[in-house]
């Protein structure tokens, strides 16, 4: 899961660095791929390497990074990043709720996952408006 | 442009900066107690996104507030993470940046930066200098969780309305 991990960062941070050297991206939506494509992977992994629902998660997450990289061009998949979001929000609750809500390093850890959905939402109002 | 800045910070501040304060606990768990002002700022990297979105939205005197309050925990957390990863380079690069930027965020809600420069000096340097940097960092300590859910065993006992002293006679 390491190696799977760190190569879909640099796959992704790659891929968004060539997409905004060849001006498909702008360079704050550069640093917005940067986060979604390159940093993620590697977040999940250092969150839970441990755990079966992060872990199916991550092995989705290809699929979902495409759908980052054509949101720029077709606004519907966007979308799909929010119901990935969403999942990761879930990851996080599920997380919290089956600690009980101890661990302060393991709730901050959470609630990271739980605000996702928040960013994916302002990146769909984003692409939406970009193309109409 | 609004949605885009705003969809990139919550990418950025409510995902890697409380990612990186979790595992700086974690890290610090694996030798001794957390500190005191640990709980305080994490609950405040919690509720800090929303209270500067209401500052934004309603009233320049709570956007001060909360960015300065958010500023000054971030300032608390750079320093913890030099002092804890003193051989790994990266982290305290990553954190000494951080120093750096985050005085540009109070500027900004002063009035004293604007937008492009903020993109120029703050954007750039923390996604590339405080989180691809950091995170590098980080992903070398791997710090691995106190609380492991899947080494956990759970009962499969459920309660029902009446638990009793004879519960466990009843469901044995």
């Amino acid at each position: 899961m390491k190696i799977y991990s760190l190569a879909s960062s640099f796959i992704g941070g790659i891929m968004s660095f060539v997409l905004w050297q060849a001006g498909y991206l702008s360079q704050v939506e550069f640093l917005l791929t940067l986060s979604m494509c390159g940093f993620l992977p590697v977040i999940l992994f250092l969150i839970g390497n441990t755990e079966p629902f992060i872990e199916k998660l991550l092995l989705m997450y290809p699929i979902f990074m495409l759908s980052v990289i054509g949101a720029f061009e077709f606004p519907w998949m966007s979308v799909l990043w929010l119901v990935y979001s969403f999942g990761l929000f879930l990851a996080g609750c599920f997380r919290m709720v089956q600690r009980g809500f101890f661990y302060i390093e393991e709730t901050v850890l959470d609630m990271a996952l739980i605000y996702l959905p928040l960013g994916a939402v302002w990146f769909v109002v984003y692409s939406f408006t970009l193309n109409y | 442009m609004i949605a885009l800045l705003t969809a990139v910070h919550f990418h950025y501040s409510t995902l890697i900066v409380p990612v990186f304060l979790g595992l700086l606990g974690r890290a610090v768990k694996e030798t001794r107690k957390l500190p005191r002002w640990y709980t305080p700022v994490a609950s405040l990297f919690i509720v800090s996104p929303l209270l500067v979105a209401v500052g934004i939205t309603y009233s320049k005197m709570i956007e001060i507030a909360s960015v300065s309050l958010y500023v000054g925990c971030l300032y608390l957390f750079s320093i913890a993470a030099i002092m804890k990863f003193r051989t790994n380079w990266w982290i305290v690069a990553s954190a000494a940046v951080l120093l750096f930027t985050m005085s540009l965020s109070f500027l900004y809600a002063i009035d004293m930066v604007a937008i492009p420069e903020m993109i120029q000096y703050h954007g750039w340097i923390n996604g590339i200098g405080f989180a691809l940097i950091g995170l590098i960092g980080y992903f070398k300590e791997n710090p691995q969780t106190h609380f492991s859910i899947s080494s956990s065993s759970f009962s499969k006992i459920k309660g029902e309305k009446r638990i009793g002293v004879d519960f466990f006679n009843r469901h044995g």
